[in-house]
């Protein structure tokens, strides 16, 4: 198929050659078809002028690439989050890593551009973006296909196709939003010009506008206004449609209702020559609603920040080392990117691969993942994260894991996820919001045949303003807008949120329980002493215990690095106890002395300060005394959550007294030392019952706390790579990070609150004014978009940690 | 319609037949006028080139248009023959945009054989010299192409020097937006041109007008001079 369509492409220019028109000329001593006279003339004066090299140069472009039956063939379903569906048709978004040079931008065009159903090519060459528009969907796969055949590796663009979507949206928006302008200006202006006249009055019937004038004008605004109210403020009508097809009040139904209802009774007062038209009415309110839609769906777009999307900071290729060849590098799409390829990274390049650095040292900055801009030296060996920006080293780093495993990746999900997340009461709003509709309709018809029954002539006007003063937009706007932008604060500041429920319950913390190990001390635990018990020595005992503690993640192993060729089998890890396994035959154990020595009744550790842990094998070998320091903001991150007002405890799982002299140290509320996990799980359950409980810790060996306690974070883990199990983590080292997410947490909710308070507030007094008549049609119109509006630019408050 | 703007257009109109085959050889003269390291967009280069051919579309107007008037002898019954040839020629570059009928295509043949002379001159260009781009974009201007020799048709029916000249330097500027961007025009030029609906609504509008011009020729004029 490749072949075939080589082949049957001009040499020049690569459109494909009908037979009928098909020339053949002799170039460079080659035979080549070419699709008409001026193809063939264009080559031999490129040939004259001996820029052949041109075509070679173009040639290897699409052919210098790997086969493709290396490539793994991506499922269809990959690219239907690429696709946008915009009213002109279906837009597939593309990412094409390996379009060369604009001889490729060609041949896609050429080639795409002639298959049936396809509207548009656009080939972006600098930002190597391919976007396709075609008629019907069912051609995705045939599309993706024949751009494989052609050569290339498409991969689907997402952030593209969602920014995209939204630039469509927003100029479909526009268009009926100057449709509604332009044609409510004359609309307005007529029923002015009837409005001044006056209605003819019983002592002079001949007062007011010539009948024959009055009806020109009425249908001349029922012409103008009928565009508005199908075209212009279709979506409202959709909207309500779609709510009602599974039976449901939709916010959209009020507004559709009360424009429908201006139009239909407008026109059937110009049909019969009635007393008053509204074409005004219906017009206005669509203008008007949806200029505040528009304002809305541009601010919400501002503070949401999908330029801001995490994905869009990896770059597109990566310079793979090819297997046997060290100084040989291939470009390679990001996709194709496996564990262990040795990727070759230039000063200002973005990392593109989650690994470890085997040659070369930079200064770093990860601000993706810490929020810290501030670059980082990382030398030989050190863990690196794709995303992270390389100022100014040429580094060798060895893929540890594919792209769909990446750090980032990963943050991404959990970012979309969170962001997502609605919060019960937020649900409870919106089923609540179906009764409120509800009754807002059988408000507005009431408030109708009163007024009319009451005599009042604009009866029927007042009933129209109930309708769309009464929109709950607002109340249903007030929590997702704000959870969005506080989501994506917190991750420019380093915290990443794991679970959406998080700021909801950090706000309504009361007792913050801390781990100590890891996080309100440094855990870069030392071998202080080596108290020996056995006959073996000091060096004997540390190489066991090294040894064992390679298999364990606990901050204790780390303190474990002597050289030691003894190898650990049938290792097990006791959460709370230690390690233990066997060497050279020998079963040993290393931990807390209840743990490690089975047999004889816990030796008391040697009264110092330190953590004590017992080596045995099986009898006792050794005491191993390890000291930690605390971390340096440790008491001042505690004095500001006590100056919050909060509750501080720690759950300590070490026993040694110095531990607890440590801790002692602190500001604490409460501390309790040599707790089991069982025990913290326990403590965290009852500390629950009196309030909201938010556990501090590393996330891997408190993950039962964790789970326990209302809401978690964890602080600062050594290595970023490592999965945790908290609700949110925390990336930046300063631990006074902590008072701030609390604090922000606090200021979100109390946003949401006002945001929901104000929303009601403002139905709650607006109906009753609507009903007694007091309020104009357009003010309504006004107040409705200005509650909407409102609430989203509160919620564009939260953009500022501080504040 | 003004016989200019109609040429302007038409050279719009053309971009999407252009952009292959231009393009290449836009694209061929550029790397071969460029040395290694030069800045991203050769402007310079670039206006030097689409100069050149923009001048041999003046040149090739003038001179048909110089023949329309040979021809005629500014006498009303050979140029009435011209114009009809012109409707004519009008008639089939709408049926080549509108995509109905490519007849138009074996003028190139024609043309081929006219130009391969000329082609053996071009071998001696150096194009790291401006004046040797000039004459390197007159030879692209000069390359075997229906739609300029459809052109040229209209020029001759001019009748004169200057008209001729005038008509194919519009239709060159019409071709101007496509060269000058290198290309870089062509995702939103095919938008318009790729449209097949508009082609063939351009193409029915120049059959139109030459079906027109052509019923002229037949008409007894109501005013006679």
């Amino acid at each position: 198929m490749l072949d075939k369509v080589r082949t049957s492409l001009c040499h020049h220019c690569q459109a494909p050659v009908s037979e009928a028109e098909r020339c053949e000329a002799l170039i460079g001593g080659t035979l080549h078809s070419f699709c008409c006279q001026g193809c063939a003339g264009a080559a031999r004066l490129i040939d004259t002028l001996s820029l052949n090299a041109f075509y070679d140069y173009r040639a290897s472009c699409d052919t210098s690439l790997p086969a493709s039956s290396q490539r793994k063939a991506r499922a269809v379903q990959d690219f239907l989050p690429a696709v946008a569906h915009t009213p002109e048709g279906v837009t597939l978004h593309l990412l094409i890593p390996d379009l060369r040079c604009v001889a490729c931008v060609w041949l896609l065009e050429q080639v795409l551009g002639r298959q049936d159903g396809v509207q548009e090519v656009k080939v972006n060459f600098a930002r190597r973006r391919l976007q396709l528009r075609f008629n019907d969907s069912s051609r995705l796969p045939a599309l993706v296909n024949l751009i494989e055949q052609l050569g290339y590796s498409p991969v689907p663009d997402l952030p593209d196709a969602g920014r995209e979507a939204g630039k469509a949206l927003r100029r479909a928006q526009l268009l009926r939003l100057g449709v509604a302008g332009l044609c409510m200006m004359p609309v307005m202006m007529f029923a002015l010009a009837s409005y001044l006249a006056g209605p003819p009055t019983a002592q002079n019937p001949a007062s007011g506008m010539d009948p024959l004038y009055e009806s020109l004008l009425r249908w001349a605004s029922l012409a103008l206004s009928t565009p508005v109210v199908f075209y212009s403020a279709a979506p409202f009508h959709r909207g309500a449609w779609q709510a009602l097809r599974h039976r449901q009040l939709g916010m959209d139904l009020p507004v559709s209702l009360a424009i429908l209802a201006a139009w239909v009774l407008s026109v059937y007062n110009t049909l019969s020559f009635g007393s008053a038209v509204y074409f005004d009415t219906a017009c206005m309110f669509a203008f008007l609603l949806l200029l505040g839609r528009h304002v809305e769906l541009l601010s919400r777009e501002h503070f949401e920040d999908n330029a801001d999307h995490l994905l869009r900071l990896l770059p597109t290729t990566a310079r793979r080392r090819a297997a046997g060849n060290d100084a040989e590098f291939a470009t390679v799409p990001m996709h194709e990117i496996v564990a262990g390829d040795v990727l070759q990274v230039l000063p200002g390049e973005t990392l593109p691969a989650d690994g470890v650095l085997l040659e070369g040292s930079a200064s770093i900055s990860e601000a993706a993942f810490t929020g810290e801009p501030l670059p980082v030296l990382r030398t030989a060996g050190a863990r690196v994260l794709a995303g992270a920006l390389n100022h100014d080293g040429t580094l060798l780093v060895q893929a540890a894991s594919a792209p769909q495993d990446y750090r980032i990746t990963r943050l991404a999900r959990l970012q979309d996820a969170a962001m997502a997340y609605r919060p019960r009461w937020s649900l409870l709003a919106d089923r609540a919001a179906g009764w409120f509709i509800g009754t807002v309709l059988v408000l507005a018809a009431g408030a109708g045949v009163a007024w009319h029954l009451a005599g009042s002539p604009d009866a029927w006007v007042i009933a129209l303003t109930v309708l769309v003063v009464a929109c709950p937009c607002a109340l249903s706007l007030a929590t997702p807008v704000a959870i969005t932008v506080a989501t994506t604060t917190l991750r420019r500041h380093g915290v990443l949120i794991r679970n959406g429920a998080f700021l909801e319950r950090a706000a309504a913390t009361t007792t913050v329980a801390f781990d100590k190990t890891g996080t309100l001390t440094e855990a870069q635990l030392q071998v202080q002493s080596v108290i020996p018990l056995g006959e073996r020595s000091a060096e004997e005992c540390l190489a066991l215990a090294t040894a064992l503690e390679r298999h364990s993640e606990h901050p204790i192993a780390r303190a474990f690095a002597t050289p030691t060729t003894l190898v650990a089998s049938d290792v097990d890890v006791v959460p709370g106890g230690g390690v233990s396994g066997t060497i050279d035959g020998h079963a040993c154990r290393l931990g807390q002395s209840a743990f490690a020595c089975l047999s004889e009744p816990a030796l008391t550790p040697p009264d110092e300060d330190g953590l004590w842990i017992l080596l045995c094998g099986p009898g006792p070998l050794a005491w191993i005394g390890l000291q930690d320091t605390l971390r340096p903001d440790a008491a001042a991150m505690l004095e500001a959550l006590r100056h919050d007002g909060l509750c501080t405890t720690l759950y300590s799982g070490d026993p040694s007294p110095g531990g607890l002299r440590l801790a002692q140290s602190l500001p604490l509320d409460e501390v309790r030392t040599g707790m089991s996990p069982a025990q913290k799980i326990a403590a965290v359950r009852t500390e629950g019952e009196r309030g909201t409980v938010m556990m501090v810790g590393d996330g891997i060996n408190d993950a039962g706390a964790m789970a326990a306690a209302a809401c978690s974070i964890a602080i600062s883990p050594r290595d970023v790579l490592v999965q945790n199990s908290a609700d949110a983590t925390l990336v930046t080292p300063a631990l006074l990070g902590l008072p701030a997410v609390l604090r922000y947490a606090r200021r979100a909710r109390r946003i949401i609150r006002q945001n929901l308070l104000w929303s009601l507030l403002y139905n709650l007094s607006a109906i009753p004014l609507a009903l007694a008549g007091l309020l104009p049609p357009w003010l309504a119109a006004i107040g409705m978009s200005l509650s909407s509006l409102l609430v989203v630019f509160n919620a564009g408050r939260l953009r500022r940690m501080e504040g | 319609m003004n016989d200019y703007l109609l040429a302007f257009s038409l050279g719009l109109l053309s971009t999407p037949h252009c952009a292959g085959m231009c393009g290449s050889v836009l694209g061929a003269l550029l790397a071969g006028s460029q040395r290694q390291g030069a800045a991203a967009v050769p402007i310079g280069a670039i206006l030097q080139f689409g100069s050149g051919k923009l001048l041999a579309y003046v040149a090739l107007g003038s001179v048909a248009g110089l023949g329309g008037l040979a021809l005629s002898g500014g006498l009303a019954g050979p140029g009435m023959v011209l114009r009809g040839l012109s409707a004519l020629l009008m008639i089939g570059i709408g049926l080549y945009i509108a995509g109905w009928w490519r007849g138009i295509s074996r003028l190139e043949h024609a043309g081929a054989q006219l130009w391969q002379p000329l082609l053996r001159r071009a071998g001696s260009l150096r194009l790291e010299r401006a004046g040797h781009r000039l004459l390197a974009g007159m030879a692209w201007g000069l390359l075997p192409c229906g739609i300029v020799y459809s052109m040229l048709g209209l020029a001759l029916a001019k009748a004169s020097l200057l008209e001729g000249g005038l008509l194919m330097a519009s239709f060159g500027l019409g071709t101007m937006p496509f060269v000058i961007t290198a290309g870089g025009l062509l995702g939103s030029a095919r938008r318009l041109t790729g449209n097949a609906l508009l082609r063939q609504l351009a193409g029915a509008a120049m059959i139109g007008m030459g079906l027109v011009t052509l019923g002229m020729l037949f008409m007894p004029a109501p005013h006679a001079h």
